[in-house]
């Protein structure tokens, strides 16, 4: 049998649990949508929008997000995890502050619920970006992919802590006065530090795996970590200028370049995949793997939101479809490979050899998980655009599909792999 | 029947996945690759029996591990 941790990472259980977790928040986040489309048509601000947007970001995105952490780093660096039970207590207490918040959220912004939920989730994820620390520690990353998922995670941490702090200065106007507010650079650092980067850094690395691609360019990589980076300073400038002193022309200007340097990344992370895919061996790719390389429309189409002038709508289709198309192609494909390699990485039994990947899953769900959810993000953006409610029934119901059909194909997945029994242990690994 | 090795030691991931299945690709049913990896390739296991592989793993005292793949029909 592989022993467990042959991947180098944690208990596979650790991350399907994630997954899994992931895939039902986003059917009740839809769901709940469904109930209150109006948030997509009106202000920002109000208790359900905010608390449905942390379903989203932090319920769906982050929790996958967390889980993967369970297995790719060590993976990609080539090493045994750090700390590799801490999983155990991380990602329970990240899921209960995370659904504690949203509650907190969606009560009309409850101090105590922010407080104690933000805190929760803070931990968790400052244990998990000390993980990977530690590891890059144990195996300095060698390539800017692996270098950019480590400063993805980092940036995911900061991204709560300052949202932590967002919540404190709500009620705290002393806080207030010295930090401001700067719900801009949290939001910043979410969507392009920790989610764009993470994509970025990970999705190479996935991608290449998933297509069998010879690799793309190292000086595009390389590119967007910086690019990265130069989109954190110059929001920080932004956040912290009035504050100091500053001019608002000079803050003006540093959002300005913020937004220039998102629209680089995201223009390197486009012609990088485009690379990939124009390099790779396997010629037809699988219905996740497509699903993966869809969102990436959601790229340009983001930026002539935002050159139109709808910039909330520009983040819908880079949250929604940009991120959300991403992340639910990878959950189904890395679901696929932790559960086989929990469950037949052991199996010895020439009587019964273990299924192929491609049997794990139902291929009818595909199709209606990406049309689900692309059409629902594509409507949720015109939605946010336009003000139109019809068209916001239509990208909730359309979600809904989308995260139904994803949550069943994970459960089937799940149940075709860990409902069937494990072999025993042999020193060796064989299918004869 | 060939016989090919590929030493993919050192090589940084999915780099030794690709270079493998795209050697694999090149072979006929009943040829035979031998790979040596840093560690146990989990995540290569599934794929090879998708590709109608049929593997043998031999971890390594030094961590590393040795996979003899006999290629067959997809």
């Amino acid at each position: 049998m592989l022993p467990r941790g042959a991947s180098g990472g944690a208990h596979p259980l650790l991350p399907v649990f994630a997954l899994l977790g992931g895939a039902s928040a986003l059917v009740v986040g839809a769901a709940w949508l469904l109930t209150v489309p109006r948030v997509l048509t009106g202000f920002v601000g109000t208790p359900s929008a905010v608390a449905l947007t942390h379903v989203f970001t932090l319920l769906f995105v982050s929790l996958v997000y967390l889980g993967t952490l369970q297995q790719l780093p060590a993976v990609l660096l080539v090493t045994d995890l750090a700390w590799r039970r801490s999983g155990w207590f991380s990602l329970p207490v990240f899921a209960g502050g995370a659904i504690l918040l949203v509650w907190g959220f969606a009560s009309g912004f409850r101090p105590a619920a922010l407080a104690v939920g933000g805190s929760a989730v803070v931990a968790a994820l400052g244990i998990a970006a000390a993980q990977v620390l530690v590891t890059a520690r144990r195996s300095p990353p060698k390539d800017p992919a692996s270098r950019g998922l480590v400063t993805a995670v980092c940036y995911l941490f900061l991204t709560v802590a300052l949202g932590l702090l967002l919540a404190s200065a709500r009620t705290s106007a002393g806080l207030a006065t010295a930090v401001g507010y700067p719900a801009a650079l949290h939001q910043t650092t979410g969507i392009v530090g920790a989610f764009m980067l993470g994509i970025v850094a990970s999705g190479h690395k996935l991608l290449s795996m998933f297509a069998l691609s010879k690799g793309g360019a190292v000086w595009r990589l390389r590119a967007a970590l910086y690019s990265t980076h130069g989109v954190m300073a110059s929001s920080v400038l932004a956040a912290l200028a009035p504050i100091f002193g500053g001019t608002p022309a000079l803050s003006r200007a540093a959002g300005g370049i913020a937004v220039l340097l998102v629209a680089v990344v995201a223009a390197l992370q486009f012609f990088e995949v485009g690379a990939l895919l124009r390099r790779r061996l396997r010629k037809r790719l699988e219905a996740p793997v497509e699903r993966y390389v869809l969102a990436h429309a959601f790229l340009p189409f983001a930026g002539l939101m935002y050159a139109i002038g709808w910039q909330t709508a520009a983040v819908a289709a880079l949250l929604l479809g940009f991120v959300g198309l991403a992340v639910s192609g990878m959950l189904v494909k890395i679901l696929s490979f932790l559960t086989w390699t929990r469950a037949f990485g052991a199996k010895r039994d020439p009587g019964a050899p273990p299924p192929l990947l491609r049997d794990l899953t139902r291929p009818w769900l595909e199709p209606v998980i990406t049309a689900g959810l692309c059409l629902g993000a594509l409507a949720a953006t015109m939605a946010v655009a336009t003000g139109s409610e019809v068209t916001a029934r239509l990208a909730a119901s359309a979600l809904l599909v989308g995260a139904v059909a994803q949550l069943a194909q994970a459960t089937t997945i799940v149940s075709r792999t860990l409902g069937r029994p494990v072999g025993r242990t042999p020193a060796v690994v064989t299918t004869k | 029947m060939r016989e090919v090795f590929l030493d993919n030691r050192g090589l940084q991931p999915p780099e030794p996945m690709v270079r493998t299945l795209g050697q694999l690709a090149e072979l006929v049913p009943g040829d035979v690759l031998t790979i040596h990896n840093d560690r146990v390739p989990v995540y290569l296991l599934p794929q090879l029996l998708d590709e109608g592989a049929v593997y043998e793993v031999e971890e390594l005292p030094d961590g590393s591990a040795k996979v003899r793949i006999v290629k067959g029909s997809p």
